[in-house]
């Protein structure tokens, strides 16, 4: 299809409206942007042992991720081929086979169809049954914990649609001996916009913090700012200068730079959590180096298309599409394995009381994108465009971190986003999409987890 | 010792906890933020545990767990900074603010005392919001509550909510339960 935006506008930074709206172009990106790319479907911890299972969705389709015997991973499309229904209606729970409820087809936690009732009486012996498992999705990988799916064959490989965002994923994905795990329990809501507007704003948007949650910035000073230290308060970190890196591949960081001495931790840790943060921070530091460990306050990423996530506090998310204008919100609390106790809840805490539908920084979030979409249906409204140049022109180069990296209240990643994601909405095929160039290597964990390429 | 409260006595007690959970829906329905958090203990826990979809044979597990996540689990402390940020006037969810009515039913009091002058009292609610032009939310669930006499009157020490929906059909939870 013609788009209505084309690369020069992107490149002016100029946005037209009707990508958040118009049917035709959200059934597109349906086929060409969550058909093949490689999205985020569930962290490893959810998923034990075998027969475990996670139900959720790539783009409109509904999967089940599921923990074979041997450890490995399988993706399921969670459709009877019979009839087309669903076989697994639970969100999780572990399961020796899916039986579909309408007529009885049984599938094994591989996908495979293992039993038909009334098989003989119905079909006599033509049913081939080997070639009529669920769907499984061809490509799996997991990297680090984070379980990953790609519907196509002709996909480049994780790590080389990743490209140099593997250096920025590690700063949450190994950051420590041990690597993470998600607190139990996924947080599940409903909301009107545009999935772009939420992964564009994880991608590189540190400029509405002082306006969106100005209230939660203040009343926490209110009840809690006797209890730190002024230099770590969260205002001060606000007027820091900083990065937004664009490594490649329509993935996107947003960093404030870390003055020299100041802790390493979070706007909102507790006592607990500081301390845990001093504690680990030269195992940090010897994992991924100076630069990564001691430059920067890392804050907000977004792998293309919707996989998004907060360092400090350990919110991940992803931004499930439901028509142009309703998205679903899925959201992990990610902590690492090896912390204490007191820690991991001491995070949970922090996450869930700031984050989430109930978070008191991100119930702004949902007002704001409920009514950016609402004031954009109108006729003149969509006649028109939305600005999108924050720091055009004022690109740089950092010696240490890969990608072009604009001011901490740059538009660049945004630009980034809309770059790649016209890119894939005009290609035919993968042959016509770029690989991002990766310079730096891929860091190895040791020990590598037992499932690692499992699927593929 | 156990304590026990039977008969007209119980009528009274049941009767008086009912009038204070309708004058608390009131202080939520008249905005009255500030009043309705002092009516929380000092120590107490305000939990939100999330319900899971799950087969028959693991509903033991459709609740959330104490350490697992959940919408709200709040001590005074952080209930006191959700009241204040409604009154920045930039908590912009609830700015122009929601038009809420709280319905309290099927309100019970355990007649075993948890402690002196302490009962477990469940309730139903009916939380209708709607919000500037024609948003609506309606939520439905139940509250188990502890309520402790005070000198200054009831206190809530505990409040488990328990929300009656899966995925979350709201762009948030800016209200209060």
């Amino acid at each position: 299809m013609s788009l209505p935006i084309t690369i020069e506008d992107i490149d002016s930074g100029r946005i037209e409206r009707r990508i958040f709206t118009d049917d035709e172009i959200y059934r597109d990106e349906m086929e060409k942007i969550f058909a093949r790319s490689w999205l985020f479907l569930a962290h490893e911890s959810q998923i034990p042992n075998t027969g475990d299972f996670f139900s959720t969705y790539m783009g409109a389709d509904p999967v089940i991720v599921v923990r074979r015997g041997d450890g490995s991973i399988d993706v399921l499309l969670n459709s009877c081929n019979h009839r087309g229904m669903k076989v697994c209606r639970a969100d999780c729970g572990n399961a020796k086979s899916f039986t579909c409820s309408y007529h009885g087809w049984v599938y094994g936690a591989d996908g495979k169809l293992v039993a038909v009732p009334f098989e003989a009486e119905a079909y006599g012996d033509s049913l081939r049954k080997e070639e009529l498992g669920l769907v499984s999705a061809p490509r799996v990988e997991n990297y680090k914990g984070f379980i990953f799916g790609c519907w196509e064959p002709e996909a480049p490989d994780f790590l080389d649609y990743l490209g140099d965002m593997t250096y920025y994923f590690d700063i949450l994905a190994d950051r420590v001996e041990g690597g993470t795990e998600v607190v139990g329990g996924v947080f599940k809501w409903t909301m009107r916009g545009n999935w772009k507007l939420a992964a564009e704003q994880f991608a590189g948007d540190m400029y509405h913090g002082q306006t969106s949650h100005i209230s939660a910035i203040i009343a926490d000073a209110q009840v809690y700012g006797a209890d730190k230290p002024a230099d770590t308060d969260t205002a001060s970190l606000l007027t820091m200068e900083g990065f937004q890196i664009s490594p490649g591949g329509g993935h996107a960081v947003g960093a404030f730079e870390r003055p020299p001495g100041a802790p390493p931790g979070g706007m909102n840790d507790s006592e607990a959590v500081a301390n845990y943060i001093n504690d680990t921070h030269a195992q940090m530091e010897e994992r991924l180096g100076d630069a990564r460990a001691n430059d920067a306050f890392w804050v907000h990423n977004n792998i293309f298309p919707n996989f998004s996530w907060l360092n400090s506090n350990g919110t991940i998310r992803v931004w499930h599409p439901k028509g142009p204008e309703t998205m679903e919100v899925w959201m992990w609390c990610l902590v690492d394995k090896n912390a204490p106790a007191e820690v991991k809840r001491q995070k949970r805490l922090d996450m869930q009381r700031h984050f989430g539908p109930s978070g008191t920084w991100e119930q702004d979030d949902g007002e704001n994108w409920n009514y950016c979409v609402g004031s954009s249906s109108g006729v003149i409204q969509n006649r028109g465009a939305l600005c999108y140049s924050a720091g055009l022109g004022m690109s740089r180069q950092h010696p240490e971190f890969p990608g072009e990296i604009g001011g901490v209240y740059s538009e660049i990643n945004q630009r980034t986003f809309y770059r790649r994601w016209h890119e894939v909405m005009t290609a035919q095929d993968w042959s016509e999409i770029s690989v991002p160039v990766r310079t730096v290597p891929v860091r190895v964990s040791t020990p590598e987890p037992a499932t690692e390429g499992a699927g593929s | 010792m156990t304590v026990v409260v039977e008969g007209l006595e119980l009528v009274l007690l049941e009767r008086e906890i009912e009038r204070f959970l309708y004058a608390e829906a009131k202080l939520l329905d008249e905005r009255r933020f500030q009043e309705w958090y002092e009516l929380f203990a000092d120590d107490v826990r305000y939990f939100m545990p999330l319900r899971e979809n799950r087969l028959v044979r693991e509903l033991d597990q459709e609740f959330s767990g104490d350490d697992d996540l959940s919408y709200f689990d709040d001590d005074k402390r952080f209930l006191h900074s959700r009241v204040l940020r409604l009154e920045t006037g930039m908590a912009w969810a609830e700015d122009p603010p929601s038009r809420t009515r709280h319905l309290i039913t099927n309100v019970v009091v355990d007649p075993v005392a948890v402690a002196d002058d302490e009962y477990s009292v469940e309730s139903n609610f009916l939380l209708y919001r709607n919000r500037l032009e024609t948003e609506v939310d309606i939520f439905a669930g139940s509250r188990s509550d502890v309520l402790r006499r005070s000198p200054s009157g009831w206190l809530i020490a505990n409040r488990k909510i328990v929300l009656d929906q899966n995925v979350l059909l709201s762009k948030n939870l800016s209200v209060f339960f």
